[in-house]
């Protein structure tokens, strides 16, 4: 279950909204944000495809400039696959073809 | 602010492309916060410096000519890939290769409160 | 993962983002250092190029976290390149293989077996064609990224278990020719110096190396040295291409391909003629050489430079530089305090790749450029441990453990001896060497292959022709290996092995020093270490094969746990008993002694004692190096005790210009020449497999002069067409000022089909060394469309 620390940034007419929107995810906590429309966030999922499903998500919104991701923790997958798991994109690779 | 695109890149010339995302670069006041395009996973293999040196001439040529520069140490080493991108390196990524340098400094200073980015000298 | 860890990472994460924007939360900072609480640092090697970096593996609940470089190691100071920042990243990605797999034939699917049904057919299979065709029938592939320890036990079963000296490895195709280049200059291999002597150098001599991207760490070495002292420091690239390494440069010679031996030859006669050179060391130490029983003298060899004026080489070299260029990097190579030189493949990959390293030497030994502080003739070789595991370990088909020649008697003898073999046991004649072998594996005279940690279908030069033979289905290939490879695609049998963070043992690097890795986290699925797996093939084929001799090759190996113990027993065998006395001697580097430094041990060194000071940083002076002394013969302070000069001397070597195999013409009118890239590591099997080295290089790339681009009509990235009478390639276009006008230089990590330089390059090989002439042959270049899509291809 991958963990990242993420900065979402808006604009400060659009903050309010925004901030509204992270709350219909549950797997996003916010943890405060900025008169610049910086938003703090920690991403809670239940693996890494997940993870960038989210942020992909996030980031199409209209009135969100940017996702940048500052923290990655997927110690998580790492032990379910050392017990023979198989996930489909662990640590968001992806194979080429 | 985000921008469709129906060329598809293989159409246009490195140099061309390159040029159409200019535009939605922008940099806003002190903060300057760049907001990147979205790529293509075609356009992802593509190397940052490649876009960079038309982009953002002044920071590509400032890393080009430092001791980064000439030591190949690229954007990616400090910056991350797409997916991990951060703007701005925190000490611990310096610290990778610069750990004994990291044990002279106290530990609330950032890297960038001696170093200017991309040129890495110490500020005067 | 219990719930209150989860709650600290949660709070580092937030943290972490809060940080970038100064902004401050209610939260304890203090939970950071609990996120990184339980982070265990394991000291080991970067495996990725052959400069020996060590590095620090961060790992937590047995799974790896990330890496940091060792500021007290001699070789990097903290220092790694991308690929060391990374290659961690691929020990725990999906692709790594984790069963053994079989198929019966290779054009079946592969099953998934266990290991006693695997070792079991390896063994039936090794044996059947020991009954059919001896020791000539079996043959051993191995690696310069293997293990010292698995090199040696491997060569150890084929000699004297499997009576074939049928073992090489992929060393012959980058350092073979820099081997034949300091037992013929030197009477002894590997360098005299060292990195150390980076710093104290005042000229560098780079030729035939893109340092700054092949070994990229001690190119910052060089380059803070420039950067520090740039008026009193010269650097010197000498190459067909300019590349990222002639950025620090003060002047770049750019000579034609294969003209190289007259630049160096040219440089030799304005010494000699400028009286340049030092007359007391070539008194003391030097003689004269035509063939390896024909002494010459000063005057003969004087007179034999005559023909080589600065004037006719500069011609001869094209015209890019002019003779007086010429005068002044030989004149700066003669009088600076210390003049340091550094080659690799370009001097290496080379018909004359042997001939080319001695000219290289001769400057040195003319000058008295060596043996002094920041004076040295340094072969970069290209692999973590192909010095320590393949040329001193004996993983060649002519050389045994020890820098033993297997055409004597008496050091087969020692070696036998050594191992409680019968006399006589080892066959009397050197082994298939590497394009031999793979030419009798075309014909099926050899029936069965072991391939260890290497892909030759990529990385064989003319590998079309190669792969033919590795096609066959009366020819039986076991591949040992990390990752699926080209190589895997063409075995029966492919035995998945242990990373290097995942097993214990010794990688030698460049500059004789030997580091250790010890294992730090558990293989994934059932990959098994390769000590292991040749002990327990060992075992069935002495049984199979109801030889008591094959056991008596594992019987000091028995029942050790294969993480730690076994390599111990099998490093203590080789360094105890068969480096004992000779010029590599390392009984002084056990585990004990290595895991006790930052960055192992330089031979010789004979003493435990000894080895703890880190060992011998200069071969051959009395006083730093303890053979010097204890193999002294005379008062001078120099005392050259290698095994290939009887005579004790430094020998200078008569080597004319000569033509490589192929030349442009009118119908293939460009050169080819190929080389690495920063981002990648060989055949990208590991590279391949991390997203951000991946990105940063995907594809294989063909550099073209803007010259040529122009008069072809092309463009950045159109595809274009590079063909050579042997095989053809589609890749993009670089248009870039690199490549001398007429050449074209291509990456050759790709494992895409239409990308493979290989399958470009000419087979031609060194009659000394037997190394492929890689570096050149004649292709047409066309352009075929604008740019394309194009992927990434890993198998």
């Amino acid at each position: 279950m991958p963990i990242s620390g993420v900065i979402i940034t808006s604009t400060p007419e659009h903050l309010d909204e925004v901030l509204s929107e992270l709350q219909q995810f549950p797997q996003v906590e916010v943890h405060g944000a900025d008169e610049k429309a910086n938003i703090v966030a920690v991403l809670d999922t239940t693996s890494s495809e997940e993870m960038e499903t989210i942020i992909d998500r996030i980031n199409k919104d209209e009135k969100v400039l940017n996702v940048g991701v500052t923290y990655l923790n997927t110690e998580d997958e790492a032990e379910q696959m050392a017990q023979g798991e198989k996930l489909p994109k662990p640590f968001g690779f992806r194979k080429p073809q | 602010m985000r921008r469709q695109r129906d060329i598809p890149w293989f159409k246009v010339s490195l140099s061309m492309m390159v040029l159409l995302f200019m535009p939605v670069v922008v940099h806003a006041d002190n903060n300057a916060k760049a907001v990147h395009p979205e790529l293509s996973e075609q356009e992802m293999y593509i190397s940052c410096a490649d876009c960079h040196k038309e982009a953002t001439p002044e920071l590509e040529k400032q890393w080009y000519d430092s001791s980064h520069g000439i030591a190949i140490v690229k954007c990616y080493q400090c910056h991350g890939t797409f997916g991990t991108f951060k703007l701005t390196p925190t000490r611990t990524d310096c610290a990778v290769c610069h750990m004994d340098q990291l044990t002279k400094c106290s530990t609330d200073t950032a890297c960038w409160d001696c170093h200017t980015p991309h040129l890495f000298k110490a500020k005067k | 993962m219990a719930q209150s860890r989860r709650d600290f990472i949660k709070k580092a994460a937030a943290l972490s983002a809060a940080s970038y924007l100064g902004m401050s939360l209610p939260i304890d900072p203090r939970n950071i250092a609990r996120a990184n609480e339980g982070v265990i640092w394991h000291r080991g090697s970067c495996r990725l190029c052959g400069v020996g970096c060590r590095v620090e593996l961060g790992v937590k609940d047995g799974t790896p976290m990330g890496i940091r470089g060792v500021a007290e190691s001699r070789t990097n100071f903290g220092y790694i390149c991308m690929k060391g920042m990374h290659f961690w990243k691929c020990m725990r990605h999906p692709d790594r293989l984790t069963k053994p797999l079989y198929r019966k034939k290779k054009t079946d699917k592969f099953q998934e077996i266990s290991w006693d049904k695997a070792l079991d057919i390896a063994a039936t299979e090794f044996a059947t064609a020991h009954k059919e065709g001896g020791g000539r029938a079996v043959a051993y592939y191995g690696s310069g990224q293997a293990l010292t320890e698995e090199t040696y036990f491997f060569q150890k079963i084929m000699r004297a278990g499997l009576q074939s000296n049928n073992v090489e490895g992929n060393p012959r195709l980058c350092m073979a020719s820099a081997v034949g280049g300091y037992l013929t200059s030197f009477g002894a291999d590997e360098p005299i110096g060292s990195y150390s002597d980076l710093e104290k150098a005042h000229c560098f001599f780079i030729v035939g190396s893109n340092t700054a991207e092949a070994h990229p760490v001690l190119f910052r070495r060089i380059m803070r040295r420039k950067l520090d002292n740039p008026d009193t420091v010269k650097v010197i690239n000498v190459d067909p291409r300019i590349s990222q390494t002639s950025r620090i440069a003060d002047i770049h010679l750019q000579f034609k391909p294969g003209t190289d031996l007259a630049l160096l030859n040219a440089m030799a006669h304005v010494i000699v003629e400028e009286k340049l050179y030092d007359e007391k060391f070539l008194k003391n130490y030097a003689t004269f050489r035509k063939g390896k029983n024909v002494a010459t003298s000063f005057a003969d060899f004087k007179a034999h430079l005559a023909q080589y004026t600065p004037e006719a080489a500069a011609k001869k070299c094209g015209g890019s530089f002019t003779a007086d260029d010429l005068r002044t990097v030989a004149r700066w190579f003669a009088t600076s305090k210390g003049t340091m030189s550094l080659w690799s493949m370009g001097l290496n990959q080379r018909k004359q790749g042997v001939w080319a390293n001695n000219l290289m030497h001769n400057l040195h030994i003319l000058t008295g450029q060596l043996l002094k502080d920041g004076a040295d003739s340094l072969s970069l070789t290209g692999q973590p441990n192909a010095c320590g595991g393949v040329r001193e370990g004996g993983g060649l088909c002519h050389i045994l453990p020890g820098h033993r020649l297997v055409v004597k008697e008496k050091l087969r003898n020692e070696v036998e001896a050594a191992w409680g073999v019968p006399a006589g046991r080892i066959p009397p004649k050197p082994g298939l060497h590497t394009m031999a072998m793979f030419s009798a594996i075309n014909e099926a005279k050899i029936k069965a292959i072991w391939i260890n940690c290497t892909s030759p279908v990529q990385s064989l030069p003319n590998c079309n022709l190669y792969n033919k033979g590795m096609d066959r289905e009366d020819v039986f290939i076991v591949t040992t290996d990390i990752f699926p490879t080209l190589t895997t695609q063409k075995s029966n049998l492919v035995l998945p092995t242990s990373f290097h963070f995942e097993k214990t043992g010794v990688f030698g690097c460049t500059e004789r020093r030997s580091q250790i890795t010890k294992k730090a986290i558990d293989s994934p699925g059932d990959a098994m270490p390769e000590v292991w797996i040749i002990r327990e093939w060992a075992r069935k084929l002495a049984e199979k094969m109801n030889d008591p001799v094959i056991t008596q090759c594992i019987v000091p190996f028995d029942g050790l746990e294969e993480d730690y113990e076994l390599p111990m027993a099998i490093w203590n065998e080789y360094t105890q008993k068969l480096t004992a006395k000779r010029d590599n001697d390392l009984r002084g580097a056990t585990y004990e002694v290595l895991e006790q430094m930052a960055d192992g041990v330089q031979w010789p060194a004979p003493t435990a004692e000894y080895a703890l000071t880190g060992g011998t940083v200069k071969k051959f002076v009395k006083g730093r190096d303890p053979m010097a002394d204890t193999e002294s013969k005379n008062d001078l302070p120099y005392q050259f005790y290698g095994p290939a000069h009887a005579d004790r001397t430094l020998w200078i070597w008569h080597r004319d210009q000569a033509d490589p195999d192929e030349i442009p013409d009118a119908e293939y009118p460009f050169y080819l020449s190929t080389g690495r890239i920063i981002d990648h590591w060989h055949t990208m099997s590991m590279t391949g497999r991390i997203p951000e080295l991946l990105r940063a290089n995907p594809y294989a790339y063909v550099e073209v002069n803007p010259k040529d681009a122009e008069r072809l009509g092309i463009k950045p990235g159109d595809m274009v067409e590079v063909k050579s009478r042997r095989g053809v390639n589609q890749l993009p276009a670089k248009v870039y000022e690199g490549p001398i006008e007429g050449m074209v230089f291509v990456y050759w990590h790709d494992q895409h089909k239409d990308r493979m330089i290989n399958k470009v390059t000419k087979d031609a090989i060194d009659p000394g060394s037997k190394e492929p002439e890689f570096k050149i042959c004649a292709v047409q270049i066309k352009r075929l469309s604008g740019p394309q899509p194009l992927r990434p291809y890993i198998v």
